[in-house]
């Protein structure tokens, strides 16, 4: 179960995200200050902190400098800021966020937020750093897929798309965990676009071999048939 | 500086509207002119009256003098004659030659000798060039009655002559003949029109050379206030203090002092300016926290899967009004920061690649709720990336998204999609909007089709203007919902991005905004920052 560590002091906020986190299956933390959370952070490093930019010590972005550089350099932060101003934004990035929401925003977006830092944070240094498919190749530390040795030209989704295919050879993936896995949330957008993304990819792929790989499977999703 | 410059500056004035404002230097100069011209002209009338009527004065003076010397000489000669045989010819003879080789009077003049009786001319100088005079019987007949009488005559040639006709008596009072002595009048006209004209040149010069004078000496003191105005007009807000202006070389006082107050002036601005960000950020950070707790406990709740549809269906609707409620804040926030001069714009920093289909899916996932009675689609995607601000593209699309949803009957339909263009946006409809500069790039075009009620064409042009609501074209009646700022904050973050929101309507059948986007920037980002406040002088100075 992966480790999220939320830093804000306001108690509405940090209660409804510890309770919905926990239902999309995280393990939460929670500091209401920079001091806390450090603390926290010192006995045991999470896998990702959400950071109000708020903090009664301290400003987020100081406790952002000081997890970077204190504690480990890889550690994905999302910042959390109640002011849309550029500045803001600016120096949220510059002192080492990896992304900002600015509040009042969608749970659903933070959660895929979430979910996507920590995919990078994985593909990067993680385990492996390759997957093989027949003649389709995923080089993590590169983001780059091949097919039969020739790189292809992929957009992120289509990517994303592809990964989530070599890593279940064979299986029907419904259309629900093709958006969830690829978009981030489950939900009830129109299932012409993964038809559209799933069209998007096909052509890529077919355009170097002209067998169907990915076989539409009516009314339940899409399977991949490597070779 | 030239003359003829001026010339023409000035003419080119002159030739301007008589109700356009004239500029302050036109006006001193002119002033200035005006006031010479009548002290030129008052003078110059003064020296010549004086001037002619001296030299009148003069040759009548000379006329008198002469005319005793003559009676005097005819009263010492003592004639004993009674009868008109007994003229005396050397003696009057020796008065007419007399005259003529008068060496101290350069111009001629003449004496003439008429009978007493008859007004015959009895003799004559040769002088004034044969000029020959009228008879005249009036001045005849008072001369016979022993008065000395003065006129001025013309000559046959047009000639002018002043004339003094007198009687010469002998020693016995006895009148022996009537006299007239006359002067030219030429001389003096001479003089007078040479002293016109030089009093009409001279003063021209006067006039010209005060001009350039003025003008020059004018244009310096105005300097300053030239300054001053450049300085007001390029003010911008968010650096206000570098508007200052340096009084290194005071001016006039007068001068001196708007600089000050001025500067004074924009102090105050820059501290009420600067509460006004502060209180902008403070009741963002205010009411944004309370809405994010809002929202996310709605959220949560609606994770517990035993909830029934019913409820369900009622909580996503709460969250959708938060949302909406949550932009109203973004909205009224981007609006308060406009009118301070504070536009959005794009930081070098905050401008990311933006995967637009991705921003789409996301954006009509959340929008959905907005209004569940209408089909909310997506048409055609492509995948493209732009470079942006992915939040205020959020905030586009949704103030967008909310304006088709809200306006769109129950059972209508709202299309959302997505294409690329090698061409750049028509034109004559993105002039109207923004200043569009040549480019000839690909764009991406996202467009928001619905089939409400349209717009009507006259309500078309103003849509994007700040509190504007267009009324409904079917039922006539005013947009009741909504705080008109929508499409007027879209336009200015479309602008922002160098991009152009277009818009087609149809009256009873839809309309179709579109944001044309460009794939690349020409410009770094940086430049973009154009919170100038435009202030506009009323009155031309200079």
């Amino acid at each position: 179960m992966q480790h999220v560590l939320v830093v804000d002091d306001e108690p509405q906020i940090t209660e409804f995200l510890k309770e919905g986190l926990s239902y999309r299956g995280f393990k939460v933390s929670v500091a209401e200050s920079g001091r806390e959370a450090l603390g926290l952070v010192q006995n045991r490093l999470p896998d990702l902190v959400v950071l109000d930019l708020m903090l009664p010590d301290f400003s987020g972005y100081q406790l952002c400098q000081r997890l970077r550089e204190e504690q480990s350099a890889t550690l994905p932060i999302i910042m959390l800021t109640a002011k849309d101003a550029l500045e803001d934004k600016i120096t949220g990035l510059e002192s080492g966020a990896d992304d900002y929401l600015t509040k009042p925003f969608a749970f659903e977006e933070l959660v895929a937020r979430i979910k996507t830092s920590l995919r990078r944070v994985a593909a990067l240094y993680g385990g492996t750093s390759e997957i093989r498919a027949g003649d389709l190749f995923i080089d993590y530390t590169a983001h780059q897929a091949y097919q039969a040795g020739t790189p292809l030209t992929l957009t992120l989704r289509e990517f994303e798309l592809l990964e989530l295919f070599m890593q279940h050879p064979g299986q029907v993936l419904s259309k629900e965990i093709i958006f969830e896995r690829v978009w981030g949330y489950d939900s009830d957008v129109s299932e012409d676009v993964i038809k559209v993304y799933v069209n998007y990819l096909r052509a890529k792929l077919t355009a170097n071999s002209p067998a169907e790989l990915i076989r539409t499977v009516r009314g339940v999703g899409y399977c991949f048939k490597p070779r | 500086m030239s003359i003829s410059t001026h010339a023409t500056s000035l003419s080119s004035l002159l030739g301007k509207k008589l109700h356009q404002p004239k500029s302050l230097r036109t006006r001193l100069v002119g002033w200035n002119l005006l006031v010479l011209v009548l002290v030129l002209i008052v003078l110059s009338v003064t020296v010549y009256q004086l001037m002619v009527d001296r030299l009148e004065q003069q040759l009548e003076d000379r006329l008198t003098m002469q005319a005793s010397e003559l009676q005097f000489a005819t009263r010492l000669k003592n004639f004993s004659f009674s009868s008109a045989e007994s003229f005396d010819w050397g003696f009057f003879n020796d008065q007419v030659q007399g005259n003529q080789v008068n060496e101290f009077t350069a111009d001629p003049g003449y004496i003439k000798f008429l009978d007493k009786d008859t007004g015959q001319t009895l003799l004559r100088s040769p002088s004034l060039d044969q000029e020959r005079l009228p008879f005249n019987p009036v001045d005849f007949e008072e001369a016979r009655q022993g008065k000395k009488v003065l006129s001025t005559q013309q000559g046959e040639s047009g000639q002018e002559v002043r004339v003094l006709t007198l009687p010469l008596y002998d020693s016995s009072q006895k009148l022996v003949t009537i006299a007239q002595i006359g002067q030219s009048l030429q001389t003096i006209a001479q003089i007078k029109s040479t002293l016109l004209t030089v009093l009409i040149l001279r003063g021209l010069v006067a006039v010209i050379l005060t001009y350039t004078i003025c003008y020059f000496l004018i244009s310096r003191e105005l300097r300053p206030l030239q300054l001053l105005v450049s300085a007001m007009q390029t003010l911008n807000v968010q650096h206000l203090d570098q508007g200052k202006l340096n009084s290194r070389r005071p001016a006039s006082s007068e001068v001196d002092q708007l600089t000050r107050t001025f500067n004074q002036m924009l102090v105050r601005l820059e501290e009420n300016f600067k509460l006004q960000r502060t209180f902008v950020a403070d009741v963002s950070h205010e009411l944004r926290t309370p809405l994010t707790t809002i929202r996310g406990q709605l959220e949560v709740v609606l994770l517990n899967q035993e909830i029934g549809p019913r409820l369900r269906q009622n909580l996503q609707r709460l969250v959708a009004e938060t949302d909406r409620l949550g932009r109203l804040v973004s909205n009224l926030l981007t609006n308060a920061r406009a009118e301070i001069g504070q536009l959005p714009h794009l930081y070098p920093k905050t401008i990311q690649p933006v995967q637009l289909d991705d921003l789409l899916i996301e954006v009509s996932r959340q929008a959905r709720l907005l209004n569940p009675k209408v089909e909310l689609g997506l048409d055609q995607l492509t995948q493209l990336n732009v470079p942006a601000d992915p939040d205020l593209l959020k905030q586009v699309l949704f103030n967008l998204l909310d304006n088709a949803l809200t306006y769109t009957q129950p059972g209508g339909v709202v299309k959302l999609a997505l294409k690329s263009s090698k061409v750049g946006p028509p034109t004559e409809q993105a002039k109207q909007i923004t200043d569009l500069p040549e480019r000839s790039e690909e764009w991406a075009i996202l467009s928001v089709n619905d089939n409400g009620p349209g717009i009507a064409e006259a309500d078309l042009p103003y849509i994007f203007e700040r509190h504007y609501r267009a009324a409904n074209p079917t039922s006539g009646s005013r947009g009741r919902q909504g705080s008109g700022l929508g499409l007027y904050i879209a336009s200015l973050i479309i602008k922002a991005h160098q991009g152009v929101i277009l818009v087609k309507s149809t009256p009873g059948k839809g309309s179709c905004f579109e944001v044309w986007l460009p794939l690349s920037l020409t410009e770094p980002a940086d430049n973009l920052n154009l919170t100038k406040v435009e202030l506009k002088p009323n009155a031309a100075l200079f």
